[in-house]
């Protein structure tokens, strides 16, 4: 086996993975500024570039296993070869596009969890995998995460809310787009400290295992820097369909939801990190959405769409699987396999990007339609619906409030108390 | 196969109070401050309770209230607290802190 062409292979996917992940998971932490106005798209995306570059010089600690214990590793258990870690690459990679494709947030690292259990797997036979670290890792969370963030969420607006309500005073809702500022950097810092992590983890356990560097040698510093900047031009690209599911497709945001969904997403992914067990961003925040559109008076959610994010988490590490056990079948014939496997692997990927500009400004048919919904009207329509609307709710109060004098009144000439 | 349900719970919970603890006193920071801008007289209170901007010059003679400076004091506290919180996140991201 040609341990250098292997080796090459892995660095290169494992860099455009880290690209993928970061253009995937823009959305996650720059969505709702964008949809409420707090930040321009450009310069949304360039904070949450920058946060990530740092977030990955902040963040290197050596992994010591690439899988979280998904797969059994180490004594008594499967080497992962390089060829596995290169097909589960391949199916994490492919699902990335695929999803970003119909504009669906769905979890990077399940991705590529899902790409390495299939190549392990088909590499190494079904006893590989720890189906007891399966549930724990990625089954559970997945039903609870979105929950969690929801309540959390849903609370936070309902606070937001009712301290500024109207109309007592004239509120300030508008200063909520600065502290979405804040909310929003720190969820991008956070993914930078944990997902450029991931694929450091894997670049030096493929040196590793390939004899390019001892086992007690730290990540090198090269690999941090191509790490970094590949997850920060990534989201420098910044996955716009992503952005418009969750900015825009889910509900409609605005500053004071924005806030309160990107502080509960924040503080759970915090809490999760610190207490044990780590959520995945991406269910995290979409599940503050959710959250942040049931807090709201009249505010409508698309479930339709909900429904469509929700069927992507619990497909992709299965699909991810799918296309890691195939790359890995094919990577099985040596050298060859390995070669048809990366040409295969280009070809798809360049096939989905080249049909992802054939139609540039629609999200795939199904997405549309839901985004639709709340793209039909243009801003000014929207705004003078809703200025309507409003001086409607003010003649209303209007009335109630001079009811409620005259009852007073009313009250005052009997002797009685209200 | 040990599943800790304690520790999704404790997860929920400290997720809970702090996004609600930060998101109560960034709201009160702001509300407080809008509380001082109608005390400066930069807002008219109608009879019936609905605000409306200052009409004429700004601050209109007779709407101006005390109690501006303690108002704009509390809120900018309210702000400082949301601040330490973001603060004690940051120190909780970055791992050479700690």
């Amino acid at each position: 086996m040609d341990i250098t062409l292997i080796v090459v292979l892995v660095i290169a996917l494992a860099l455009f993975f880290d690209f993928t992940n970061g253009f995937h998971d823009t959305a996650n932490a720059m969505a709702t500024p964008i949809a409420t106005g707090a930040m321009k798209p450009k310069v949304a995306v360039t904070v949450a570039a920058v946060l990530n570059l740092v977030g990955a010089f902040l963040s290197t600690a050596v992994a010591t296993s690439i899988s979280h214990g998904l797969i059994n590793e180490g004594p008594g258990g499967v080497a992962i070869t390089p060829e596995m870690i290169f097909a589960g690459l391949i199916g994490a990679v492919v699902w990335n596009m695929i999803t970003w494709l119909r504009g669906l947030p769905s979890s990077s690292s399940h991705a590529l969890f899902g790409g390495l259990i299939g190549a392990a797997i088909v590499g190494a036979g079904f006893d590989s995998v720890n189906y007891a670290a399966l549930l724990t890792v990625v089954i559970i969370p997945a039903f609870l995460s979105p929950v969690i963030a929801a309540l959390v969420s849903l609370l936070a607006t309902r606070i937001a809310y009712r301290v500024t309500r109207r109309p007592v005073f004239p509120n300030e809702r508008g200063g909520f787009r600065i502290g979405q500022v804040f909310t929003s950097s720190m969820v991008s810092l956070a993914h930078g400290t944990n997902d450029a992590q991931k694929t450091m983890g894997v670049i030096t356990l493929t040196l590793i295992a390939s004899g390019a560097q001892s086992a007690n040698q730290g990540v090198q510093f090269w690999v941090v820097v191509a790490c970094a900047l590949a997850i920060a031009l990534g989201t420098y690209t910044g996955g716009w369909r992503i952005i418009r599911t969750l900015g825009s497709g889910l509900t409609e945001i605005r500053a004071t939801q924005g806030f309160a969904a990107e502080a509960s997403t924040a503080a759970t992914i915090l809490a999760s990190s610190h207490l044990g067990f780590a959520l995945s961003t991406t269910q995290v925040s979409s599940g503050s959405i959710i959250g942040a559109g049931l807090g709201r008076r009249g505010s409508k959610i698309q479930w339709s769409t909900a429904g469509k994010i929700v069927v992507a988490w619990f497909i992709t590490l299965p699909a991810a699987a799918a296309v890691g056990a195939i790359a890995s079948g094919i990577a099985r014939l040596g050298v060859g396999g390995l070669v048809i496997d990366a040409i295969v692997g280009a070809a798809v990927i360049l096939g989905l990007y080249l049909w992802s500009l054939r139609k540039p400004h629609d999200q795939a048919a199904a997405i549309e339609v839901d985004v639709a919904a709340n793209a039909v009207f243009t801003r000014k329509e929207l705004r003078d619906m809703q200025r309507k609307k409003r001086a409607a709710q003010v003649a209303e109060r209007r009335a109630e409030l001079s009811r409620e004098r005259t009852l007073r009144r009313m009250a005052g000439r009997n002797g009685g108390r209200r | 196969m040990g599943i800790d349900w304690f520790a999704f719970l404790t997860v929920a919970i400290v997720a809970v109070v702090s996004a609600c603890f930060v998101v109560l006193v960034y709201s009160i920071g702001l509300r407080l401050w809008s509380a001082a801008d109608t005390r400066a007289g930069k807002y008219t209170v109608k009879d019936d309770g609905t605000v409306g901007p200052a009409t004429a010059g700004f601050p209109q003679p007779g709407t101006v209230q005390p109690g501006v400076r303690a108002f704009r004091a509390l809120a900018v506290a309210c702000f400082a607290v949301s601040g330490l919180a973001v603060l004690y996140g940051i120190y909780l991201i970055v791992p050479q802190f700690h």
